[in-house]
């Protein structure tokens, strides 16, 4: 079954393309654990990188996360609704993301760069997502995802088809997903891009009832990045998470908070990067 | 032994202000009945510590009862020491250090500063109904202005007197003083007859008071019938002595000036500085000196003398500014948070401080001059503290903020019916976008400014990036996707202005960088600085 899973994801690899450079958006707790989320159990969030970990909400989850992305520069918004029934798990995730005061230059008679005003650009990409439990401890998903971009007076449509496994045994786990698969942009001018691939390996490991590492190894456009993330429960409704985004670029880190409030959680989360200042984002989550 | 001028930022003013020259000047005022200035100053030249006396060449005012020297002393030399021993020659009527001046803008490199909206303020709305009638020469004496500005340059007095021929046509000691006169340095024999800006500070000061008004570019000044004395004696770092700034004081009253501007303070009450500014007041010349920058309780002199407006400064909503000084010779407040108007180059900028409080405060005394040339500087202080406030003087805030539609009342002039649109402003400024594209200009230390990426959007495969330097530096260009990762960088060996790189919109893996937005930084570096700025590419092939 593995095999014919794998098979799958790669025969497909090798034909499409993505358009994963038009979404940063994911959520605050992949955030908060520097993107590595491929083998978490994050339920609906970490989704949008490895469809397979929809597997692991209970019965219900429901989550709405707003970001301020280094200082200002652009704002963002996640809503998602996840349902698990039996073996399977569904869930519609609409991530949004705007990027204003983009300046509308032309080059002037003096050669050099004038302003004449501002423009925008705005992505809406809706994504559903499918996983299967296959069997104890090894899950499979599928997300499919519609795009739609606004830049300036532009506008472009694009779809695309991410998929992932998860295989949990005791305490280790390991992940792998591709993502972006079948996606070509379209823009209103006539042009068409098609995006990197990006293969994504994650593991997972228990370190303590209280303490979980996560690494994600990247792969997209000839580059690999790797990504550590920690989760730490200083009580049993209150986590701590650290990640690292790029960890051969110690100047980023990233920070969060989770409190569990019943069956409400509050999340925060703060990144620091070096050069583009600081990004915080807010979560609210429901799960039963 | 030194003073600060005015118009660096309030940490940089901390830093500087404990640095110390490594030797001290002096000025000497001596009465003339002792021997002759050159057997004197060969005295003078054997007290132990002294390293050199220099004969200032034209003694202030021509008094002939008096004669100054300027003595520079040994980097080891104890100045207490020297100056009790030229103390004790014949005739000396006070020994004063010659410190270190300067100006008082509040540097401010936050990326997102977006408008210039000090004309339509509530404390300026309606400044245009003040009919501009005659035109009054207001003196800027600062670091000079940049008098080929298209925005200035009409606005600059000259002196048809005395053009640029290497003769002194008008005698009065200033060789080809045609553009005004550069007392930097005046002290070592160094004044010379070209007071271009080379630090910045001055011209936004002109800008501010009399920027070309309807003449289809730029912004506008507050008195379209203003001509700017260009009066340099601070340097290119911003910097001047209390020597320089007395002398361009006397030239500002030699040359008829009636109004002077002074946006730079020195902490000590100093007694060559205090002779100038007596004698400018005895004139009837109007003297407006900043308070200062430091939100200190200590106002600097000038605007700590007598008879001198001492102006503070407020934000857009009346609220003392944080940065503004304090205390009991405060006497107005004007808008100085965050003002936009020229800078060199045909560029403009925001600054903020008690120097542009100051020369709004100038602006608006020179257009009431303007309107009634006959208004004495009496006149003028009693006005204000009828408009004010309720006539007593608060430490924080002085006698209260000066408002126009106040103003205009007291002045029996009618109040514009629609403030906002009254505002007859046809050339305010270019639509200051809220992006990080037009930032402060940092004239003290390094600064990147006017980051824009051209065309943007970027339609082809290349994108030029144009930014202008305050001075030569190494500058690194990078691009960042949203996600932060960095995506393209190259490097670039910046000149002092405008500078323009171009770059294939190719990461440095080789990928074609996609349609959408990235960030673009530039940083510049000096051996000592750095410094940055970002804006945002699109690309829309």
């Amino acid at each position: 079954m593995l095999g014919v899973i794998f098979g799958l994801v790669f025969c497909v690899c090798l034909t499409v393309g993505s358009f994963a450079d038009s979404l940063w958006t994911t959520g605050v707790r992949t955030r908060a654990l520097g993107y590595a989320v491929a083998a978490s159990d994050l339920g609906l969030e970490s989704a949008l990188k490895n469809p397979a970990t929809l597997s692991a909400i209970r019965h219900t989850q429901w989550r709405v996360d707003i970001f301020d992305d280094y200082n200002g520069d652009a704002y963002a918004g996640v809503y998602g609704l996840g349902y698990q029934m039996g073996q399977n798990a569904v869930a519609i995730q609409v991530p949004y993301q705007y990027i204003g005061q983009i300046p509308l230059t032309s080059e002037g008679g003096d050669g050099k760069g004038q302003q004449s005003g501002e423009t925008s650009d705005s992505t809406f990409m809706p994504v559903v997502t499918w996983s299967h439990l296959v069997m104890e401890g090894i899950s499979v998903g599928v997300s499919g995802k519609g795009l739609y971009q606004t830049l300036n007076q532009s506008t472009a449509t694009g779809a695309g088809i991410d998929l992932g496994m998860l295989v949990v045994c005791n305490d280790f786990r390991v992940a792998a997903s591709i993502q972006n698969i079948w996606s070509t942009k379209r823009w209103k001018n006539g042009s068409e891009e098609t995006m990197g691939k990006r293969i994504t390996l994650g593991s997972g490991l228990t370190l303590t009832p209280d303490m979980n590492l996560l690494g994600d190894w990247n792969y997209e456009s000839g580059q690999s990045t790797c990504q550590v993330g920690l989760t730490l429960a200083l009580a049993p409704d209150i986590h701590v998470m650290l990640g690292l985004p790029n960890i051969a670029d110690p100047s980023q880190f990233h920070l969060g908070v989770d409190l569990g409030l019943s069956q409400l959680a509050l999340t925060l989360a703060y990144e620091f990067h070096s050069v583009l200042g600081q990004s915080y984002i807010l979560g609210v989550r429901y799960e039963n | 032994m030194k003073i600060n001028c005015f118009f660096v930022a309030v940490i940089a003013s901390f830093a500087i202000g404990t640095t110390l020259l490594s030797a001290e000047q002096l000025i000497i005022k001596q009465e003339v009945t002792t021997p002759s200035a050159e057997i004197q100053a060969a005295t003078f030249e054997k007290i132990p510590g002294v390293l050199k006396i220099t004969i200032l060449s034209i003694a202030p005012r021509g008094n002939r009862n008096f004669r100054y020297f300027i003595a520079t002393t040994a980097p080891t030399a104890d100045t207490k020491v020297v100056t009790e021993a030229i103390q004790k020659q014949s005739g000396i009527r006070y020994v004063d250090i010659n410190g270190d001046i300067e100006n008082q803008s509040t540097r401010f490199n936050d990326p997102f500063v977006n408008t210039q909206d000090y004309l339509v303020s509530p404390f300026m709305l309606g400044f245009e109904a003040i009919p501009a009638n005659e035109a009054v020469l207001v003196a800027v004496i600062d670091s000079g202005v940049d008098y080929t500005h298209p925005d200035i340059k009409d606005r600059v007095a000259v002196n048809e007197k005395d053009p640029i021929n290497g003769i002194d046509d008008d005698g009065n000691g200033y060789v080809d003083d045609y553009w005004g006169y550069d007392f930097t340095g005046y002290s070592e024999g160094k004044g010379k007859n070209d007071p271009a800006d080379l630090y910045g500070h001055g011209t936004h000061l002109a800008g501010i008071i009399g920027a070309d008004a309807n003449n289809g570019i730029g912004i506008a000044g507050i008195n379209p019938k203003v001509k700017i004395l260009d009066i340099k004696f601070l340097n290119e770092r911003g910097y001047g002595t209390q020597l320089d700034a007395a002398m361009a004081i006397y030239y500002a009253i030699d040359r008829g000036a009636k109004v002077l501007n002074c946006s730079w303070g020195y902490p000590k009450n100093g007694q060559f500085l205090r002779e100038a500014v007596n004698e400018a007041l005895a004139k009837g010349i109007i003297l407006v000196a900043a308070a200062g920058n430091l939100n200190s309780s200590v106002i600097d002199y000038p605007a700590a003398y007598d008879g001198v407006l001492s102006i503070g400064s407020i934000d857009r909503n009346g609220n003392k500014s944080n940065f503004s000084n304090w205390g009991d010779r405060l006497d107005f407040m004007c808008y100085g948070s965050q003002v936009y108007s020229l800078a060199p180059h045909n560029s403009y900028a925001f600054l903020s401080g008690t120097s542009q409080s100051t020369a709004l405060a100038t602006g608006i005394i020179s257009r009431l001059l303007s309107y009634n040339p006959n208004m004495s500087r009496t006149q003028v202080k009693s006005l204000f503290n009828q408009i004010a406030g309720n006539g007593s003087r608060d430490l924080y805030m002085g006698y209260g903020a000066i408002k126009i539609n106040k103003l205009l009342t007291a002045l029996s002039i009618p109040i514009p019916e629609d403030d906002r649109s009254s505002v007859n402003v046809v050339d305010t400024p270019p639509a200051p976008t809220p992006n990080t594209n037009v930032v402060a200009l940092n004239f003290d230390a390094l600064s990147v400014s006017q980051l824009l990426p051209f065309p943007n959007p970027a339609t082809s495969s290349q994108i030029k990036i144009g930014f202008s330097l305050n001075k030569a530096a190494a500058v690194t260009l990078s691009i960042y996707d949203f996600s932060g990762s960095l995506r393209k960088k190259w490097e670039i060996n910046g000149n002092s202005g405008y500078n323009k790189s171009t770059c294939d919109l190719v990461d440095d893996n080789g990928n074609t960088l996609k349609n959408g937005t990235y960030i673009l930084v530039a940083n510049g570096c000096t051996d000592s600085e750095t410094a940055a700025a970002r804006s945002k590419i699109s690309i829309l092939r």
